[in-house]
């Protein structure tokens, strides 16, 4: 596999769950890829389907969660999709790993936490006790914990939230994986833990040279470990594109709308946070029209009847937005006044 | 106890801290007694008729009845002696070791039946849930007591039909817990990091859940253990149970039965011994539940 080559390329994801009242279209029509070593950030707010699109590609539903999810998900070239369960657990941990959200409750209460790093080094590298047990301390090292020979035989409850997520990460990281799925991995996690946590995956993605997929609801999460971004909303992506071409100069209103949400520390304190009027739609049954178009304050009617494509908006930049075709058209200055930062490439 | 608070620099004293603490909230008084009891039941079980201060079998026809106190020519009977000259504290003695072989193989039988299927409905759920739960139902709807009597009437009154029956007198009960256990480790996001680590079904089930699920089946199991033992003893008492002259409390039971209007003692002693171990069982699994915040 070249160097250059897509680690990952998803087309077209769709997954549905089949619920009492209907089928909800959690993830409709997703695509978008990763290089390898690149680490991208997927950003929406709860309900979005960011989630869901990260547990679409390790097929991480249960029998009782009725998903069906359709489309490619090209891993190194593999479809993931076509693997069958035996496959793809070779593919779990080993080439893809899976950081969750709640540090809490991740780790098996009941067994000490080096034993829980060693058992995925016992299962996919084929160690025995004593050499998981050694690699398992090393592990527990590079993700800064101290003392880990004493503290191997630890059960989760004698560590902290921030202690539990680098045993997470280390149960993750043991068998060198070549993407790391974190899925809002700070969000338990309060500030100053969070930014060591960010700096650690940061440092380790750094030193294993491992792909990054970084799941949050926050931008600054994102700006932090992330290259470039993709915004989800209601199932769709809307926008997606170099980190700073979307923190300086987004294109869709949906992420325009979510930067005038985020409490700036060098604003003016008269800048009011404007919250985006209305709910999000529930994703049941057959869908017509842009997702946001209900919320959004530059809909027509246009937008409402029919789906919008991914207009191209600039260099790797691309936007779901019938706004964007008409500016691209006329090819003249972005909407999102109050922005402070809109002088970046404009097309 | 005393050594662990004895060496506290030994290696962690944290863990020392911790294990004697354990061991602290776990005993009083009562539980001393009652753990005691049941040691010295199992002691009895263990040796069988070596620690009886006769041979349970040995007939006098000299000593018939006496009540608990008396000597014979042979010597002093505390508990007295049955119809045929019995020693009544030897043969409860050696009863012990039968009553309780069968009372733990049968739990142990049910308990692995109950937990097997239970696990499998909770964590794969959808058809092998429904045919677990609709197996466990129908269990629960027949008089188990009269399938076992009809069991043991046509195949014979041995004690490993016995101990065939039995368990399935009590394995739903294992099956209800453990199932309903593991649907809600299932959604646990443990269990979840473990699949996304690539672990397979058998080892989320075997390492993840089973651990997790351990103490309250360790609470059931106790409780079980003293429904099991009455069970065996109602069916020695019907005479389909075990045969003499292998002896079981329910059989001794059984035969003071007809000697009730003379000799109380010999229907009497053994009924108080099996009650006091249950209460004992039951004592103990309520504590257990408690210290380990596993509520049966």
């Amino acid at each position: 596999m070249s160097e250059n080559a897509f680690l990952l390329e998803v087309k077209n994801l769709h997954t549905q769950f089949i619920t009492a009242s209907g089928v909800l279209h959690a993830v409709d029509g997703v695509s978008f890829s990763l290089l390898h070593r690149q680490a991208v950030g997927v950003v929406g707010e709860s309900g979005s389907g960011k989630s869901v699109a990260a547990l679409s590609i390790l097929r991480l539903f249960g029998p009782l969660d009725r998903a069906v999810t359709t489309g490619e998900i090209l891993f190194e070239g593999v479809d993931l999709l076509r693997l069958s369960e035996a496959e793809l657990r070779r593919i779990r941990g080993r080439q893809i790993a899976m950081v969750f959200q709640d540090p809490l409750t991740s780790l098996n209460p009941v067994m000490p936490v080096g034993e829980q790093i060693a058992e995925t080094l016992r299962y996919h590298r084929g160690l025995q006790r004593p050499g998981a047990r050694r690699r398992a301390q090393e592990l527990m090292e590079l993700v800064g914990i101290g003392e880990p020979a004493r503290r191997f035989d630890d059960l989760p409850d004698q560590f902290s939230g921030g202690m539990r997520q680098r045993i997470m990460i280390a149960i993750a990281i043991a068998c060198e994986p070549k993407l790391l799925i974190a899925d809002e991995p700070t969000t338990a996690l309060d500030v100053t833990v969070q930014s060591q946590v960010l700096m650690l995956l940061n440092r380790l993605r750094e030193e294993l040279g491992m792909a990054l997929m970084m799941i949050s609801h926050d931008l600054g999460v994102i700006a932090a470990t992330c290259d470039s971004a993709q915004i989800m909303y209601g199932g769709r992506l809307v926008e997606k594109g170099n980190i700073q071409d979307i923190l300086r100069c987004p294109n869709h209103p949906y992420t325009a709308a979510l930067l005038r949400l985020m409490p700036r520390i060098d604003g003016s304190v008269q800048r009011r946070l404007s919250p985006i009027p209305g709910q999000p739609m529930p994703t049941l049954g057959q869908w017509r029209g842009c997702r946001f178009a209900a919320r959004c304050e530059f809909a027509r009617e246009h937008c409402h009847a029919d789906d919008p494509p991914a207009f191209t908006v600039g260099t790797d930049h691309v936007s779901a937005c019938w706004l964007a075709e008409e500016r691209s058209a006329s090819n003249k200055g972005v909407y999102h006044e109050g922005h402070e930062e809109h002088e970046g490439k404009k097309i | 106890m005393a050594v662990f608070i004895g060496a506290p620099t030994s290696e962690n004293p944290e863990t020392v801290a911790l294990t004697a603490r354990t061991v602290r909230r776990f005993t009083s008084w009562s539980l001393v007694i009652w753990v005691g009891f049941l040691l010295g039941i199992a002691v009895f079980a263990v040796t069988g008729s070596d620690l009886a201060p006769y041979d349970p079998t040995a007939q006098q026809v000299l000593a018939r009845l006496l009540p608990p106190f008396s000597s014979s020519r042979r010597g002093f009977h505390w508990l007295g002696t049955d119809q045929l000259g019995r020693d009544l504290l030897s043969n409860m003695i050696a009863g012990a070791r039968l009553t309780l072989f069968i009372g733990l193989v049968s739990n142990l039988v049910g308990m692995a039946i109950g937990v097997a299927l239970g696990m499998l409905a909770g964590y794969y759920g959808g058809a092998v849930d429904r045919f677990v739960m609709r197996l466990s139902e129908a269990q629960t709807a027949m008089p188990m007591f009269l399938v076992a009597i009809f069991f043991l009437t046509v195949l014979g009154p041995t004690v490993v039909n016995v101990m065939i029956i039995l368990p399935t007198l009590i394995w739903p009960a294992f099956a209800r817990l453990v199932r309903a256990e593991t649907m809600r480790l299932r959604g646990c996001l443990f269990v979840e990091a473990a699949v996304a680590s690539g672990t397979t079904d058998w080892g989320v089930l075997w390492s993840h859940i089973l651990p997790n699920v351990a103490p309250r089946i360790a609470v059931l199991a106790v409780i079980e253990l003293g429904h099991v033992m009455l069970a065996e003893a109602g069916l020695s008492f019907l005479g389909i149970g075990v045969q003499p002259p292998a002896t079981t409390w329910g059989l001794l039971i059984a035969r003071g039965r007809a000697y009730l209007a003379v000799a109380w003692w010999l229907a009497i002693l053994p009924g108080i011994m099996l009650g006091l171990t249950v209460l004992a069982l039951n004592m103990l699994s309520r504590r257990f539940a408690t210290t380990s915040g596993a509520a049966a």
